[in-house]
């Protein structure tokens, strides 16, 4: 998955940040409007985009705390999917 | 992060008796559509559960078992039906025996077959029904007869014997006497080699639970007064204080882990790389199926648990007999007999024609239709709602159970 398709799936899930600003790797996606509901919105699209299924254990608050901590979730998921 | 964090799925940990249920748990994975297909007795599966220590799951400690609780009874069925329900029955139907034995046995019979039992030696079928009355558990035809020295001889044709061509063990009801009415109905244990079993024709080939392999005995032979489980023309008791309550456990243990494992499947299927492309997650109506089969398994479990509380609580008190009690006993199986076929039904719609209809697509909800069609026939569901019809009748109050 390409970072502008990641990013643009991730800020589809953000309410709190707006268009104009970066979206940091650290940056706190509770902060940024981040809520369960839509943390499994966004896990469905990512899993859908990059042919994936997240193992359930995987599926918990250090995964969904940034998005270079979600990022490396869905690329080691990719990895061995491949 | 606090939010995200509430997708957590938090398993408890896994315990010694967890252990030994994943020792089994292959084989029956491995046989379970096999056993189906040919509509055999689970050799290999029985045969894991013998090794396992499971078969002594209700057997006290200090008989060699394990000493489990009700509760464990319900884990494990779950567990075991969420791979084959067939085997989980047979499972769960011997355990129904062992807790009655466990409970009613005199100590001689306990002693002299516990053991066994918890070294998984002796695998115990009951021979309740008859051609004369049907499935009805508290009437007896066939008597017992005395020889005057104590022993006590029977000569009695079953229908249908689940495990029959296989179980090293028999609990038969017997009428009390060639006198007796057909209420007093005495139980007796006897193991298959002290008597002589004639096997019927084998023509076992139903819709569905099809490894619970069941064919015509007869049994004849003599036991003494040390093998009557319960008080002569007492069954009533056993069946009140233990028999039923821990069949109705096992059964709806059975059926609502069936059900676990049938969502399970479909769960796998959706969220897989190749379920993504077939099936639209954000659809409102499959996540409205989705949620209605979890909201049924979370109301069967409650009904389970609280059931499950009842049983232990009453135990050998007038309390078990009280109508809210087995009102709420009755409807533990029938409840969980009519949701959990309705759930696989759901489970069907939302996976459609290729992954729940076919035979063998990789999913068991074909397989689990045609079993959990007989959950409600199974110990008919019409004549305990007929049951609850009258108890409920009679409590003018509706005063439900503590």
């Amino acid at each position: 998955m390409t970072d502008d398709r990641f990013e643009n799936l991730l800020r589809a899930r953000l309410p709190h940040l707006p268009a104009d600003e970066p979206l940091r790797d650290d940056a706190d996606l509770t902060q940024l409007g981040l809520d369960s509901m839509q943390a499994m919105e966004l896990l469905f699209d990512l899993e859908e985009e990059a042919g994936i299924t997240v193992p359930d254990s995987a599926m918990n608050a250090e995964t969904f705390a940034t998005p270079a901590s979600l990022r490396a979730v869905v690329d080691q998921q990719a990895e061995e999917a491949a | 992060m606090s939010a995200p964090a509430a997708l957590t799925t938090q398993r408890p940990p896994a315990t010694p008796l967890d252990a030994r249920v994943g020792a089994v748990l292959p084989v029956l994975r491995e046989d379970a559509d096999r056993i189906d297909d040919a509509a055999a007795f689970p050799v290999r599966g029985l045969a894991a559960l013998r090794e396992s220590g499971l078969m002594g799951l209700l057997v006290p400690q200090e008989h060699g078992g394990l000493g489990g609780s009700s509760a464990d009874l319900t884990h494990v069925a779950q567990e075991l039906a969420g791979e084959c329900l067939s085997t989980a029955m047979i499972w769960a139907m011997h355990c129904q025996q062992v807790a009655a034995l466990t409970r009613h046995g005199s100590p001689r019979l306990k002693a002299h077959l516990l053991p066994r039992i918890a070294r998984g030696e002796v695998y115990v079928a009951s021979v309740t029904s008859e051609k004369a009355k049907g499935g009805h558990l508290l009437s007896a035809h066939s008597p017992l007869t005395g020889e005057g020295d104590g022993t006590l001889r029977f000569d009695r044709d079953a229908p249908i014997v689940t495990g029959g061509a296989h179980a090293d063990g028999f609990l038969i009801t017997l009428r009390d006497g060639p006198e007796a009415a057909p209420h007093r109905v005495t139980a007796v244990y006897a193991d298959r080699d002290r008597i002589t079993v004639e096997e019927g024709p084998d023509r076992w080939n139903p819709m569905g639970m099809r490894g619970t392999h069941s064919i015509p005995l007869r049994l004849s032979g003599t036991v003494d007064e040390t093998a009557v489980v319960g008080r002569r023309g007492g069954f009533k008791d056993v069946a009140v204080a233990d028999f039923v309550p821990a069949g109705h456990l096992a059964w709806a243990a059975c059926w609502l882990g069936a059900v676990r494992g049938a969502l399970r499947s479909v769960l796998k299927l959706l969220r897989s790389p190749a379920g993504r492309r077939q099936f639209d997650l954000s659809g409102q109506q499959l996540r409205a199926r989705l949620a209605r089969v979890r909201m049924e398994l979370d109301a069967m479990a409650a009904l389970l648990t609280q059931v499950t509380a009842d049983s232990d609580r009453h135990r050998g008190t007038a309390g078990a007999e009280s109508p809210p009690v087995q009102m709420r006993l009755n409807a533990l199986k029938v409840y969980t007999a009519e949701r959990s076929f309705a759930c696989v039904d759901e489970l069907i719609r939302v996976v459609g024609l290729r992954h729940g209809y076919m035979r063998r697509s990789g999913l068991p909800l074909e397989r689990l239709f045609r079993d959990l069609r007989s959950a409600g026939l199974n110990y008919a569901d019409d004549r305990l709602l007929a049951a609850n019809g009258a108890m409920c009748l009679l409590d003018r109050e509706v005063s439900l159970a503590d």
